[in-house]
């Protein structure tokens, strides 16, 4: 029962990523990268990570997302622009650069499944085991995660504080 | 279980901390003041760090069941950041003198900054290394979009962000093959894996993506693209950090790595390596001839410099860690007296253009000697600190049979002599563009002459100066 769920959440995970790379549109990317990270989050719930996949529809699904789908529609990229892009010289180098790169990857899971022998038993990622670790072994990593978060908000203000003064706004607006 | 907090060891760390708390309430409280109340505060914090630094030397220990580690090469990297602030921060008070922007976000970002590279120097987890690495990166990322009026700043900004946020995805991904394979992320069981089954192909995947990153941090060859555009977008003090604190935080981690995790895979290595330093050393020496923009070519030969560091690293033996060491200190002062004299040109002359800087000696001896000085020291002209530092790197190299790397090396240094004598034309020989006399307040002169005491001294006195760098790396051996 378990591996058909696998399967089915695999299967439309793959789907989904292919979509959020080949689509025309940026906005059904977005979209796509929904379903993906959604399939994702069953994929984490299959194994008993509860939390990370709670986590993961939380933030990235309900915030991360909904961000980029404000962004992409805000930004309102033309046809043009997008086809310079898709005509890019660099273009068969990029698909060269990726296509030795999942060989690679692939080459590399093959022989580490060959030598690993034991399976992984469940993850068992619950919010006290997770709070648990972070409170003990990852205390430091954690508390400065938040001079990250320091940075970004620091850098968040500054840059967009008096960017707009009257005559910029002007220009925006007409 | 909660862990032992030995206040010593991060006694540096949480010093920085208490100044950010401080200068946020202090700066609600203040207010808008045309004073540059937090230049001076941050000077004098970083003087009582410095001291703290001296206090706290030979205190070697680990914490947090060893993801933090306090050795002589973390504790020589701390106070070389921390002097590299100190050069920062007083180019930063001169370089804003001259715009009408808000500075004080600015002071914050560099501390964070700080706060990161030191981190970086203790690290001996991935997971606690790639946070650290995330606080320089965001802060540095923002500093370099920080004038938001001048269109290339802006540009430098996001070409970093973008190609920055690239990098980091690579090491999380190599991070993620690494705990795949030794089901840690702590430096020591990585080790202890890697001496187990030095050919796993997890591992060396995982390497390759980290190695990437770090590539990315020293601006070696394959992933050096950012450089130019970003050094000559950022404002100048950010471009000095860049140039030197965030490439010597590449090389910490590159010591780490190379010569503790993964040493038992460095003889597979030494090749790759030896090949990366060549390619890197020509391509930065060589594209910075046709150079107009100062900031350009100093960005150009920073590659040409991390060629020449990745030549220690291909060497591999205790010479070549400590010749990477010793170069780091002598590049902190050319580069960053290189740097000041750019600042203080630019206050006054709103320009970075090579061409501007025609007769400079004649307006200013002072600046015009001490760019002479840090270019002769970074092409490496015998009594200067690059001098003695390239000539052990090669040396390093000799010793591990890579006897051609070393003649690269011997070439690139004549290379790179045609464009920074170009730039010493200028200032020497050329006529001045303008007669007004350019005036240099006592505080900046002394840093000035700091700088140049640094360049001469290592130069002349090297034995002292290499017995320093051999001890921080001893360590590691």
């Amino acid at each position: 029962m378990n591996s058909i769920f696998f399967y089915f959440f695999a299967t439309v995970l793959i789907l989904a990523a292919l979509t959020v790379v080949l689509a025309r549109n940026p906005s059904y990317s977005v979209l796509s990268l929904v379903v993906a990270i959604f399939s994702l989050a069953s994929i984490f719930i299959l194994l008993e990570a509860f939390f990370v996949g709670v986590i993961l529809l939380l933030v990235y699904a309900g915030a991360v997302l909904v961000l980029f789908l404000f962004v992409v529609m805000l930004l309102n990229l033309n046809k043009e622009e997008v086809a310079r892009v898709r005509q890019s010289r660099l273009r068969p180098l990029g698909f060269l650069v990726g296509a030795a790169f999942l060989v690679e990857f692939l080459w590399v899971i093959k022989a580490s499944t060959a030598t690993e022998t034991k399976t992984p038993g469940s993850i068992r990622g619950t919010i006290e085991t997770i709070g648990r670790i972070l409170f003990t072994d990852y205390l430091l990593p954690f508390e400065l995660t938040s001079f990250l978060l320091l940075a970004a908000v620091i850098g968040i203000v500054s840059l967009a504080q008096g960017a707009l003064k009257s005559d910029d706004t002007q220009q925006l607006s007409s | 279980m909660i862990p032992n907090i030995h206040w010593n060891l991060i006694s540096l760390e949480t010093t920085i901390t208490a100044v950010l708390a401080l200068f946020i309430l202090l700066d609600i409280l203040i207010g808008k003041t045309q004073k540059d109340w937090m230049g001076n505060l941050s000077l004098v914090a970083l003087f009582a760090m410095i001291l703290m630094w001296f206090r706290g030397d030979h205190i070697w220990g680990q914490m947090f069941s060893g993801m933090y580690i306090v050795d002589s090469l973390a504790w020589f990297f701390k106070g070389f950041f921390l002097l590299t602030m100190f050069f920062v921060l007083v180019m930063t008070q001169q370089f804003f003198r001259s715009l009408e922007q808000r500075k004080d976000e600015f002071y914050l970002l560099l501390w964070l900054a700080l706060l990161g590279m030191l981190l970086i120097a203790s690290s001996a987890d991935f997971l606690l290394l790639f946070i650290s690495i995330e606080i320089l990166t965001v802060s540095l990322y923002v500093m370099t979009a920080y004038l938001k009026r001048d269109k290339h700043s802006i540009e430098a900004g996001m070409k970093y962000l973008i190609l920055g946020a690239l990098a980091s995805g690579l090491f999380l991904y190599g991070i993620s093959f690494l705990y795949g394979a030794a089901h840690s992320t702590r430096f020591v069981v990585i080790q202890q894996f890697v001496a187990d089954q030095p050919t796993n192909p997890m591992l060396l995947f995982g390497f390759v993506l980290i190695f990437s990153a770090i590539g990315f941090k020293i601006a070696s060859v394959p992933f050096h693209l950012w450089v130019p555009d970003v050094y000559q977008g950022a404002p100048t003090p950010v471009t000095a950090l860049l140039s030197v604190g965030s490439k010597a935080a590449g090389f910490v981690i590159l010591l780490r790595l190379l010569f503790g995790v993964f040493a038992p895979l460095h003889d597979h290595l030494t090749l790759i390596l030896a090949i990366l330093s060549a390619v890197t050393m020509c391509y930065g020496n060589l594209a910075a001839i046709p150079q107009k923009n100062i900031k350009r070519l100093l960005g150009y030969s920073s590659i040409g410099h991390a060629g020449y560091l990745l030549m220690g690293a291909a060497a591999g033996s205790t010479l070549g860690a400590a010749a990477i060491t010793f170069y780091l200190l002598g590049y902190l002062f050319t580069n960053l007296g290189a740097f000041l004299v750019i600042v203080l040109y630019f206050v006054v002359s709103k320009n970075d253009e090579i061409s501007d800087y025609s007769g400079l000696s004649q307006r200013s001896p002072l600046l015009a000697c001490a760019l002479f000085l840090a270019l002769m020291s970074l092409a490496g002209i015998p009594p200067m600190a690059g001098f003695f530092g390239k000539f052990s790197l090669f040396i390093a190299a000799v010793q591990n049979g890579l006897v051609w790397l070393a003649f690269v090396g011997a070439a690139n240094v004549i290379i790179s002599l045609y464009y920074y004598l170009m730039v010493v034309k200028r200032i020497y020989i050329d006529p001045p563009i303008s007669a007004y006399p350019i005036s240099v307040s006592w505080p900046v002169r002394l840093t000035l002459w700091l700088a140049m005491a640094g360049m001469i001294g290592i130069g002349i006195f090297q034995g002292p100066f290499l017995d320093i760098a051999l001890a921080a790396v001893k360590g590691m051996f």
